[in-house]
């Protein structure tokens, strides 16, 4: 797993633009994402679904997963890249009607 | 004294017990799981109604959010099957997507489908509803479609594979009841044998009792308890007058009629050849 890490005087002085320092700071083989998560815009070094559940604290937890509408089932998100641009949805057991 | 002996004589047969698709179930009121004061208001709802099934929904979850599995372990406790919903899904797309993350999420291929017309009356789309269904019965899904009285929408949803239908009685969360009984009674009769399920609308347990009356099998109801002064109280409420609607279904309705009928004999009435005539009014 690849995740955005930032260490040292850079952290005290929070960069304008975040998603550029961070580029600047990582190994070239990170590449942050723009994508919307729960109808909100995120920057994920996430490469997959697998990964991006992880980052946001899932891992073990029952959620189920959509990227751009589609159904993504719990098997699958390993292998289920994350694209520039990707809804994704993260659901969870709610009171219903 | 012959222990086979029957202590009382065999009545007549009992109906067979509502399935739906092939599961038995005890109690005809189906309970919704939303807008209750609390958790634990909920849970006590839930028992005090006998509700033999729930409905849940499913939402977007915070990051490093656990709401989902809190309110899985408290629902999980109860003692009643879950019946996931599509609520708020405005497209066959949409809710198709919905039912298979609650199939994963629940382990159940039970689903409530709702595909919302719009957000005025919540009424359903009916041909999305049937396009959704077409392919959730295709995907192994048993389907629960909250749908209208319209027979031929109720046609098409039978024929893509429902074994149950819900028709509205009024639309959501209105508490008016049964807006068109007629049409229900009309649906009752078009479909003798499939379970038919009054979904929505339900204000007051005489409504319930009304549905049960008219021969539907259940009732779905989510607001007239959750936001009763006393959700308890009124979910026992409920469950009375469903046991009361269904009893009375079974034991054979009179048919209304337009004149009066005197209950009591009218051979032996004293006075009966005395003046003034009987009919017209009287003077004293």
């Amino acid at each position: 797993m690849l995740f955005v890490c930032r260490t040292g005087p850079e952290r005290l002085s929070e960069p304008r633009n975040q998603k550029y320092d961070r580029q600047l700071m990582t190994p070239d083989t990170t590449r942050l994402r723009d994508i919307v998560l729960n109808g909100r815009p995120l920057s994920t070094g996430a490469e997959t679904l697998a990964e991006l559940v992880t980052e946001q604290g899932f891992a073990g937890v029952k959620v189920a997963t959509a990227i751009n509408g589609e159904f993504v089932a719990e098997r699958t998100r390993a292998g289920t890249g994350l694209s520039e641009g990707d809804r994704i949805e993260i659901l969870s057991v709610r009171q219903g009607g | 004294m012959n222990q086979t002996q029957p202590l009382h004589p065999p009545g007549p047969a009992a109906p067979p017990p509502l399935t739906f698709y092939g599961v038995p179930v005890a109690s005809r009121l189906l309970l919704g799981t939303a807008l209750y004061p609390s958790p634990h208001i909920m849970s006590e709802a839930v028992r005090a109604a006998r509700a033999g099934i729930v409905t849940v929904s499913l939402r977007r979850e915070q990051a490093r959010g656990r709401t989902g599995e809190r309110f899985l372990d408290l629902i999980r406790a109860l003692p009643v099957r879950l019946l996931p919903n599509t609520a708020g899904c405005r497209t066959a797309k949409e809710a198709i997507t919905t039912a298979e993350m609650a199939r994963e999420l629940l382990d159940t291929d039970w689903i409530k489908l709702e595909v919302i017309a719009n957000d005025d009356t919540l009424q359903p789309d009916l041909f999305g509803l049937v396009a959704a269904a077409e392919e959730l019965v295709k995907r192994g899904f048993r389907v629960f479609p909250y749908t209208t009285e319209d027979l031929s929408a109720a046609d098409r949803l039978v024929a893509a594979g429902c074994r149950v239908l819900m028709p509205w009685g009024s639309p959501i969360g209105t508490g008016r009841g049964l807006a068109n009984p007629q049409a229900l009674k009309t649906m009752r009769a078009y479909f003798p044998d499939l379970p038919l399920v009054v979904d929505a609308g339900i204000g007051a347990p005489s409504h319930a009792a009304a549905a049960m009356e008219l021969g539907y099998d259940a009732v779905l109801l989510n607001t007239a308890v959750a936001r009763a002064q006393d959700p308890v109280r009124m979910a026992a409420a409920f469950a009375a007058a469903i046991d009361a609607g269904r009893t009375a279904f079974e034991a054979g309705l009179i048919e209304p009629s337009d004149r009066a009928h005197p209950s009591t004999p009218v051979a032996g009435t004293p006075f009966f050849d005395l003046d003034p005539p009987r009919s017209g009014p009287t003077d004293r």
